[in-house]
């Protein structure tokens, strides 16, 4: 193939793609579950979060520049044996794809919720898998391109939000921090509201498709800065626009907001809004099948380029169909994320550990 | 002037007036005469004649010949030179002597013609020259300023409107050739020192890969040289007006023509070029950026409008303001049909108006209008098979679509709207989204010549997706697009050096 027609991955491109990556439906609920957990003011917090986020994208730039750019798979695969490294893959590969399915479960149920009640969720999650599927089907740098051109319609959404600036009042905000917080708030509530930052440790298998043109790293750095950006502004907007009781007490009071903007033609807009979203759970739900299929080719040699993402996604549908209500869904999720992110602080610290070894065994 | 008289028999060949009764004719000798004619058996309008005084045939075709030409510089000198200067004269740099009878017949199907000497000794001419319609204002990209001129069914006129603009020899023409049996020329046509090698490159073996037996046009062409002949997109612009084609030769594309066709393929294309119309370039910038944006819109709304009518009444009401809720229930108060379903017989119904009026001459074409118009869309209402409201989201959607300047363009989202109405009927918003989601992602993944077809926004180049969405003032544009990968990105200035040079 003329290597001219593959598109090196262009950084403005890789920060949309971190921005499309972590931000998902959670900025519909976050600032009700900031509320709860931290209490008036709870968004100052989300900055903490971020320079979390910030410190373990770090971790992953040290792996790439101690193991010179060689990709996860390629440091396991060179340091240790079959019989270690496929257990580890097979984990990451039953974390990502668990994750895809629990983000699209999400999706759906609130689908479901705000307008299609007695529509079976299958329906709308078998629907919602044939765009997965025909986003899946294309090659990375293409599916990073994809991802740009949504982060337009969502970010395009958000913009929407400056026509309820009028409603927004600083009276609402309070000079007290973290005061009246829920009382059912407890540390485990706390270490949730990390996990709507989770899915930028995407950026740690993409090592192979980047030059050191694309600035992988600073592009992430700056995607999570605007998906921190974008969650402060979403919550300091519901905490103006509600008062702080009500943001406790709404399910969705992002969403909620865009009840409130009416057109001449249109009102209610949050029927097409929370439709919109659909971009943005389908940008992270994509990647983390990607990331599951990559890890499972390393394990089984499978020459169908459909075979392995349409056996992930069937299985992890019919697996997870149990899970019926919004409620255990939220609770799978939470688990799935925060194994996640211990897999995603182990797994860095694995590599350098490797990549340690290794260069002591060539001296 | 007095012409003089030529004396030479000139016939058809075997079989012009035999019809079925013509039987295959063996060569009666071996002689490169006999071969030839055998290989043109049953050809009835092939014309031979001679000058039988000195033995000189003549075999071609008249109607690819221009006669004029013919008279003057060949049958006219031969009449008059000595048989002794014969030789000589064929000798010129016109003739060209060939030595096979494949070879003869190759050149004869080209308009060239055939002189034998002895039957044995045969020497040939170019004086392709067939009737063709003279230059005339294009039907399908009227202009309201700027340029009337079209291409038209002659590669040789398509070349001289492009040439008599762009008066550079670094305006380079290549002909390929391609189909099994009509081997039909293609031409490209490039600026060198702006085109892309590799992309040229690339479009010579694409259409040296070719295998069909007969190509008719370009816009049937294009087709056998997409990156994706299954989408529904247009993959490369055509137009039918030299100055589109230059404003795109300057940007480091390729043109190129089939023979025979009044349509010039551009490569590579972007989805922005579609929107491209030239009165752009004529009009001040405010007006034309202001038109580029209506045309966005009628692309939104052309593709979308109906779709969302059918999601909005079929499960999202409460997305409806209270005054206009009480108007579209009372309309939709008679209709027995779901929104989808009612949707559907409309559209459907103005697909058959709109291929009717393109198939009817001009005259009838007004009254399917009429009847469309007036007696299908009032009768529809008033009978309570559709909804006022209806009829008001499909008319708007069908002029959306008319707004589009490229035909093929506009005719793709016409099947695209069918599929969201269908997504919109059964999903509502969701559905909608979702299908325009799967549209994003086929147009982000679509190239063009192996370029990418959503070029400047994916890949994003901003300033690019300004100057492709709005038309900004001349003195402000100063770089050539990404698309054809041209090297020399530096706009005016270096066409300016070249012209001083």
């Amino acid at each position: 193939m003329n290597n001219r027609n593959v598109e090196k991955l262009h950084p403005v491109q890789l920060v949309f793609l971190g921005f499309m990556l972590q931000t998902t439906l959670v900025v519909f609920s976050l600032p009700r579950q900031v509320a709860e957990a931290y209490g008036t003011n709870g968004w100052i917090m989300l900055f903490v979060y971020s320079l979390i986020v910030t410190l373990n994208i770090y971790l992953f730039q040290l792996v790439y520049n101690k193991g010179s750019g060689a990709s996860a798979f390629s440091i396991m695969n060179d340091t240790l044996p079959m019989v270690i490294r496929a257990p580890i893959y097979i984990i990451i590969a039953v974390f990502f794809t668990f994750d895809a399915v629990f983000i699209s479960k999400q999706y759906v149920y609130l689908i479901q919720l705000v307008t299609f009640s007695t529509t079976p969720a299958i329906y709308l999650l078998c629907a919602f898998m044939i765009a997965v599927l025909l986003f899946l089907a294309h090659p990375v740098y293409k599916m990073v391109r994809i991802a740009g051109v949504l982060f337009g319609l969502a970010m395009g959404t958000l913009a929407v939000t400056v026509f309820v600036w009028n409603d927004f009042s600083f009276s609402r905000l309070t000079p007290f921090l973290f005061k009246e917080a829920a009382a059912s708030s407890d540390l485990m509530s706390k270490i949730d509201i990390y996990l709507p930052f989770l899915s930028y440790e995407i950026c740690f298998f993409l090592f192979p498709y980047v030059t050191a043109g694309s600035h992988l790293f600073r592009s992430f750095y700056l995607g999570n800065a605007l998906t921190t950006l974008i969650y402060v502004y979403t919550t300091i907007l519901c905490f103006g626009f509600y008062s702080f009781e009500q943001v406790k007490h709404i399910l969705y009071p992002t969403l909620n907001v865009f009840s409130y903007i009416e057109f001449p033609f249109l009102i209610r807009i949050e029927n097409l809004v929370h439709s919109v979203f659909l971009v943005t759970a389908l940008v992270t739900v994509v990647f983390n099948y990607w990331v599951s299929t990559s890890a499972l080719k390393e394990v089984i040699k499978v020459k169908g380029k459909w075979v392995i993402p349409l056996s992930l996604i069937v299985l992890s549908v019919v697996l997870t169909i149990p899970y019926t209500t919004r409620a255990e869904m939220e609770i799978a999720l939470q688990w799935a994320g925060r194994s996640r992110t211990v897999l995603m602080f182990f797994l860095p610290l694995l590599m350098l550990f490797l990549i340690f070894i290794k260069k002591k065994v060539k001296r | 002037m007095k012409r003089k008289s030529i004396n030479r028999i000139t016939r058809r060949t075997k079989g012009s007036n035999q019809g079925n009764q013509q039987r295959p004719a063996a060569p009666a000798d071996n002689s490169l005469w006999s071969r030839t004619l055998a290989t043109f058996n049953d050809c009835s309008d092939l014309t031979q004649s001679s000058l039988n005084h000195k033995h000189i045939h003549f075999l071609y075709f008249d109607h690819l010949l221009d006669k004029d030409t013919l008279n003057r510089e060949v049958m006219q000198p031969l009449e008059e030179i000595p048989e002794e200067e014969l030789s000589s004269f064929l000798q010129n740099e016109q003739f060209e002597e060939l030595q096979t009878s494949e070879d003869i017949t190759e050149k004869i199907v080209q308009g060239f013609i055939a002189v034998f000497l002895e039957k044995d000794k045969v020497f040939v001419t170019n004086l392709y020259g067939p009737q063709t319609r003279s230059v005339e204002e294009s039907e399908t990209e009227s202009t309201i300023l700027g340029n009337h001129d079209a291409f038209i069914e002659s590669t040789s006129v398509n070349l001289s409107l492009i040439r008599r603009r762009l008066k550079t020899p670094r305006l380079k023409v290549i002909t390929l050739y391609a189909g099994e049996i009509s081997r039909t020329e293609i031409t490209l046509t490039y600026i060198e020192g702006l085109v892309d090698k590799e992309l040229l490159q690339n479009v010579k073996e694409r259409i040296n890969d070719v295998e069909v037996d007969a190509i008719l046009d370009s816009p049937m062409f294009i087709q056998m040289i997409d990156d994706a002949p299954y989408s529904f997109f247009p993959q490369y612009f055509d137009s039918e007006r030299p100055d589109v084609v230059i404003r795109n030769l300057c940007k480091g594309k390729i043109a190129g023509f089939a023979a025979n066709s009044p349509t010039a393929f551009l490569a590579p294309s972007n989805f922005f070029d579609f929107f491209h119309s030239p009165d752009d370039w004529s009009q001040r910038w405010a007006i034309s950026s202001a038109t580029r944006l209506l045309r966005m819109l009628a692309f939104f709304i052309t593709l979308t409008f109906t779709a969302f009518y059918v999601a909005v009444t079929t499960y999202h009401y409460e997305m409806i303001p209270e005054a206009l809720i009480i108007g579209l229930a009372e309309s939709r108060n008679k209709v027995p049909f779901t929104p989808l379903i009612e949707a559907l017989l409309m559209e459907i119904t103005i697909e058959l108006l709109r291929e009717a009026g393109a198939r009817l001459p001009t005259k009838i074409g007004q009254t399917i209008g009429i009847v469309g118009g007036i007696v299908i869309g009032q009768s529809a209402v008033q009978a309570g098979l559709v909804s006022n409201t209806l009829i008001i989201a499909v008319a708007i959607s069908a002029i959306a679509s008319f707004v589009m300047p490229n035909y093929t363009l506009s005719a793709g989202l016409r099947i695209a709207r069918f599929g969201l109405i269908l997504l919109a009927g059964a999903l509502g918003n969701y559905g909608l989204l979702l299908g325009i989601v799967i549209l994003l992602i086929h147009l982000s993944t679509l190239s063009s010549l192996s370029t990418p077809y959503f070029n400047p926004i994916a890949p994003l180049h901003p300033r690019e997706l300004l100057r492709a969405i709005l038309r900004p003032p001349y003195g402000s544009q100063s770089m050539r697009p990404t698309q054809a990968r041209t090297h020399n990105k530096d706009d005016i200035k270096s066409i300016g050096a070249r012209n001083n040079e």
